[in-house]
C-alpha cells in the first residue's frame, strides 16, 4: 500500500516553513452509515498532546455488510494551509479503543490520502463503500498531517468499526 | 542528406506551431495510474481521455475467480499548470458490464461492486490516491475506473481497466 501512496505522503513536506495547523483549525467529521444505523465522530482531536484521549465511539458491523463511510475537513481558521495531507484509513487492531495505531504494513482494509492547499472555509470531502470481510475491530481514523513546523503532529478524526 | 524545399520547410513550421498551440489548448490536468492486483497476477492502466466515448487506447483485462481477493490501487495527480481547479470530483468504481471493451460507462444505479470519490480543489501537483480491498462474487465482466469529473475542461481523464471474473 505505501507505494501507491508514497508521492501523496511524501509531499507532506515535514521541514517547510507554513502555517502552523493547529487541532481546532480544522474540521474533521466521518460518518458511518449501514442500513438505518448512523453514527459520526464527535470531536477532533490533537495527537501528540498530554491529554487523555477522548474514548472513540464504536459502530457494530455485519461480516461483509455493506457501509457507507462518509468524511469530509473544513478549514475553520482565518489562515490558509498549504500542502494539508489528510490520510484515512481501516486497519485491524487487537481490541476496541487500544491507544497505539496499528502500523499500517498489513490489515489495512481501505488506505486513501489526499493533499492540496485550505484557504478559510474551504473543504474536501470523500465518500466510500466499506466491505469487512472478517470478524474483529477496526480503527477508521482521517487525520490532517504535515502542515506545521512539529514533527509528528496531527489531528485527527476517529472510531472503531466492530465487526461481528 | 536532406533536402528540404522553402514550401516544404514553411509547412513543417506551419504544422509545429500548429501542434504546440492545440498541445497547450488541451493542456492534460490528470496523470492517473491504475492497478489491480489477485492472487494470480496484475493489470495497470495509465491516463486516458473522454470525448471520445470509453477513450483512446484499449483497456487491459485481468481475469480472476470469483471470490477472490482483489486490491484497486490509484494515484491521480493534477498536472494542470494553471490554477486551481474547484470542487473535482474524483472517483472510483468496479461495476458490471455487458462485455469486455465496452465503450459506455453504465451509470452506477445497480452491479456497483464498490466505489467511492473525493471533492476538492486540487492546485497544481496536488494528488488522491486510494487502496481499496474488494472481492467479486458473482461471474461476469466489470469495469475498473478512476476519473475525473466537473474539472470545466473540455475533456476529462479517466483510467480503466477491465476484469472478468469467472
Amino acid at each position: 500500500m505505501t507505494n501507491v501512496l508514497a508521492p501523496v505522503l511524501a509531499s507532506i513536506g515535514w521541514l517547510l516553513p507554513v502555517a502552523a495547523l493547529a487541532a481546532d483549525d480544522f474540521e474533521i467529521v466521518v460518518k458511518v452509515k449501514a442500513g438505518e444505523r448512523e453514527l459520526q465522530t464527535a470531536q477532533v482531536v490533537q495527537s501528540p498532546s498530554k491529554r487523555e484521549p477522548p474514548a472513540r465511539r464504536s459502530f457494530a458491523l455485519k461480516r461483509d455488510e455493506t457501509a457507507q463511510v462518509s468524511w469530509h475537513a473544513l478549514n475553520t481558521s482565518k489562515t490558509k494551509f498549504t500542502d494539508v495531507v489528510l490520510r484515512f484509513f481501516v486497519v485491524q487492531e487487537a481490541k476496541p479503543g487500544q491507544r497505539e495505531v496499528p502500523k499500517l504494513t498489513k490489515d489495512v482494509v481501505y488506505e486513501g490520502a489526499l493533499t492540496t492547499d485550505f484557504k478559510p472555509k474551504e473543504r474536501a470531502d470523500w465518500k466510500f463503500d466499506l466491505k469487512i470481510p472478517s470478524p474483529g475491530s477496526y480503527l477508521l481514523r482521517v487525520e490532517a498531517v504535515g502542515t506545521q513546523q512539529s514533527p509528528g503532529y496531527e489531528g485527527y478524526a476517529a472510531m472503531d468499526l466492530i465487526v461481528e | 542528406m536532406f533536402h528540404v524545399c522553402k514550401w516544404g520547410a514553411t509547412t513543417v513550421l506551419a504544422i509545429s506551431i500548429w501542434a504546440i498551440t492545440v498541445q497547450a489548448a488541451r493542456a492534460e490536468h490528470a496523470k492517473i495510474d491504475l492497478t489491480v492486483s489477485g492472487p494470480d497476477g496484475q493489470a495497470e492502466a495509465s491516463t486516458d481521455e473522454e470525448p471520445p466515448v470509453g477513450g483512446l487506447y484499449p483497456r487491459h483485462v485481468l481475469t480472476v475467480k470469483a471470490g477472490d481477493p482483489l486490491v484497486l490501487r490509484f494515484l491521480l495527480t493534477d498536472e494542470y499548470p494553471h490554477g486551481v481547479l474547484q470542487d473535482v470530483t474524483v472517483r472510483y468504481f468496479v461495476v458490471g458490464i455487458g462485455a469486455i471493451g465496452q465503450k459506455e460507462t453504465p451509470n452506477l444505479q445497480k452491479n456497483v461492486v464498490t466505489q467511492g470519490h473525493a471533492v476538492m480543489n486540487m492546485k497544481p501537483k496536488s494528488s488522491v490516491g486510494a487502496m481499496v480491498r474488494f472481492r467479486v462474487d458473482t461471474p461476469g465482466i466489470y469495469l475498473m475506473r478512476v476519473d475525473t469529473l466537473n474539472t470545466q475542461r473540455d475533456h476529462e481523464h479517466f483510467s480503466a481497466i477491465d476484469l472478468e471474473v469467472k
